[in-house]
């Protein structure tokens, strides 16, 4: 017989139970290090507004700043997205051919703001901003005559004068949607996430009529206009202080961001962490590199009785001039000689030295590298890999790799999401102009993007093959490491062992040799010949090799 | 601006300085100590002739630069290297 459940009880006085931190220490702030606030609260409630746009205001800042800070940036959007194709993955291969071709052409010419922006400065930007600004978002929109575009909007355009006060009157009914009286979607095919619906329709007029009307005040957090459940509505685009913002459904624009907290709205800049120590670490440069400098305009020191120089000894070429208040302007110069020797009195301190310096010495060079490798830490990519590959051996080197590819899985995932709205669209309007036929499939895409990094190719390989072999692995997981697709693959290596087949066959006929004996003639040349005449023994019927040259055909 | 430690002294009463300084330098005297108040190691002055000769000629320059050009009572401290000469050298 199975015993029942233990019911637990848990007496407590009037007040309540007596609670402490007795088990656990670190629960109790002390005064032996500084105190930290309560950051127990939303996230918008712990970074503000201004703070959020300060960060974005450091990002841009430190990026111009910091040359190892902005090549890491772009490598990381270079190794990303240097290739992002399109691929069709529904049913319909005939229109997924078409849609390609349509959707290639379309990302010459998709942003709004014409050359160079395009497919590939979309990209970039998906990968560059987030890191850089914390976000970018994305307009999709359109000609007058309903052809697709998008439009790239800065992130600080959205809710630059945003205030925590700040709400909005949202209205629903039909599939329109009004906020503040302005209708900002007429086909919004589901109803927003307010409070009960109301009886009697608002004044406000427009958009489609009909089911049950919505009416509520919407929180606005960080310019983005959000519903009961914390979901955008729409995006508030502050064009200027002295003008009305322009409200913008979140339909039609959407952020580029990975949200590291729960409920975040808006992207912080991923150099948060590190922007105090990239900054510190510039201005450290910039001022030893100043002492480096007057370091440097020092050659010789000569140590003399007098302590100046003696004309007399020395040959001045041009004597140094002065300005009217009897201030130096330019210094004496000096002529030198090649094998020049010089005597110096004994016994006097008289000397001549190098003048040597050993600035930054190797503890500050050791600090600065660990707090350059940490400020890379915090944008989640490895010092190493970046600027130092040398430094690490080649174990060490591909676990990095194998963190560098991860990061880079991560950033392809935001532009793949982003990708896909984009090419959603347009696909959309595409069929809705006519430009392309119905396709029951035509959201299903997904993209190719180029292949993972590898520190050792011809490892990989050999591994790969031993996974593939043992059953440890598949052949379509090799191929996607490589940025390829297995049904491209195998396609293509049915229309090439086609033709070698064709070939093979005619070579065969014209010579009247077998086809498996026009197929080795064919194939690439073995590593010895050893492996050639066992391999012609293995696939030579019985027979076969005793036939002479030339004679016989089949 | 580099201090003129003879402020308000006239050119008469820096060029008798000036020549006895001179002397001083001529007659092979290394260094020159002077006391202000009690005497005290603590506030004796020393300095070489050549310095003291050096600190009146700025001082004189600063009084009547046309006779005491600052060219003439600068001492060459630093100069930069030229490794060839006109064009034609």
């Amino acid at each position: 017989m199975a015993a029942k459940a233990y019911k637990v009880i848990d007496r407590r006085s009037a007040s309540g139970w007596v609670s402490s931190n007795t088990l656990i220490e670190t629960a109790t702030q002390t005064t032996d290090r500084g105190y930290t606030p309560p950051l127990d609260d939303d996230i918008h409630r712990t970074v503000s507004n201004l703070g959020r746009r300060t960060l974005m205001t450091l990002g841009r800042s430190i990026l111009w700043r910091f040359p190892a800070l902005m090549g890491m940036v772009l490598e990381q959007a270079n190794l990303a997205v240097s290739s992002f194709i399109p691929q069709y993955t529904g049913r319909n291969r005939a229109w997924g051919d078409q849609a390609e071709g349509v959707l290639r052409e379309w990302h010459k010419v998709m942003d709004v703001a014409g050359w160079p922006y395009d497919y590939d400065s979309f990209l970039q930007q998906l990968v560059i901003a987030p890191i850089v600004e914390g976000e970018t978002f994305t307009l999709l929109t359109e000609t007058s005559e309903g052809y697709p575009l998008i439009q790239m909007i800065p992130a600080h355009r959205v809710g630059k004068y945003a205030a925590p006060s700040d709400t909005a009157r949202v209205r629903y009914q039909g599939t329109s949607l009004w906020i503040d009286g302005v209708l900002v979607d007429d086909s919004r095919p589901y109803p927003v996430e307010g409070s009960s619906p109301s009886p009697s329709p608002l004044p406000e007029g427009g958009g489609a009529r009909g089911g049950p009307e919505i009416v509520f005040t919407a929180r606005i957090v960080d310019g983005v206009i959000l519903d009961n459940y914390g979901r955008p509505i729409a995006y508030r685009l502050d064009e200027d202080y002295q003008q009305a913002p322009v409200d913008v459904a979140a339909r039609n624009m959407f952020p580029a961001f990975c949200p590291i907290t729960t409920g975040q709205v808006r992207g912080f800049s991923l150099l948060a962490s590190s922007v105090f120590d990239w900054q510190d670490l510039a201005e450290w440069r910039r001022f030893e590199m100043l002492a480096q400098k007057v370091f440097s305009t020092r050659t010789l020191i000569e140590t003399n009785e007098s302590g100046d120089e003696d004309e007399a000894k020395s040959i001045i070429q041009t004597a140094a001039t002065f300005d009217a208040d009897g201030k130096k302007t330019t210094l004496d110069v000096q002529r030198l000689y090649g094998g020049t020797i010089q005597y110096l009195k004994a016994k006097t301190g008289s000397s001549v030295q190098a003048f040597g310096y050993d600035r930054p010495g190797t503890s500050s060079r050791e600090f600065l590298k660990t707090t350059l490798r940490d400020a890379f830490r915090g944008t989640e990519w490895d010092m190493f890999f970046s600027l130092d590959p040398q430094a690490v051996g080649g174990a060490p080197m591909r676990v990095i790799v194998e963190k560098i590819n991860s990061v880079l899985g991560k950033r392809r995932k935001l532009v793949r999401k982003c990708c896909l709205r984009v090419d959603g669209y347009a696909v959309a309007k595409f069929m809705m102009l006519g430009l392309l036929p119905w396709d029951d499939d035509w959201y299903q895409w997904d993209y190719q993007g180029p292949a993972d990094l590898t520190a050792d190719k011809k490892y990989d390989s050999d591994v790969d093959i031993q996974e593939i072999g043992q059953g440890l692995g598949t052949r379509k997981l090799s191929c996607a490491r490589r940025g390829l697709y297995l049904e491209d693959v195998d396609a293509q290596r049915e229309i090439e062992a086609d033709a070698e087949l064709e070939r093979a066959g005619r070579l065969a006929r014209k010579h009247g040799i077998s086809l498996q004996e026009a197929l080795m003639v064919l194939r690439p040349p073995r590593s010895s010949s050893a492996t050639l005449s066992s391999a012609v023994a293995e696939d030579e019927p019985a027979g076969a090799q005793e036939r002479p040259p030339g004679g016989g055909g089949e | 601006m580099a201090i003129n430690f003879f402020v308000g002294w006239s050119q008469q009463e820096l060029e008798a300085e000036l020549r006895a300084a001179q002397e001083d330098l001529a007659a092979g005297k290394s260094t020159i100590s002077s006391q202000a108040g009690e005497v005290r190691s603590g506030a004796a002055v020393e300095l070489s002739a050549q310095e003291r000769i050096k600190l009146i000629l700025r001082a004189l320059n600063k009084v009547n630069p046309e006779e005491y050009p600052v060219a003439d009572v600068t001492a060459i401290t630093s100069t930069r290297a030229a490794f060839s000469g006109a064009a034609w050298d």
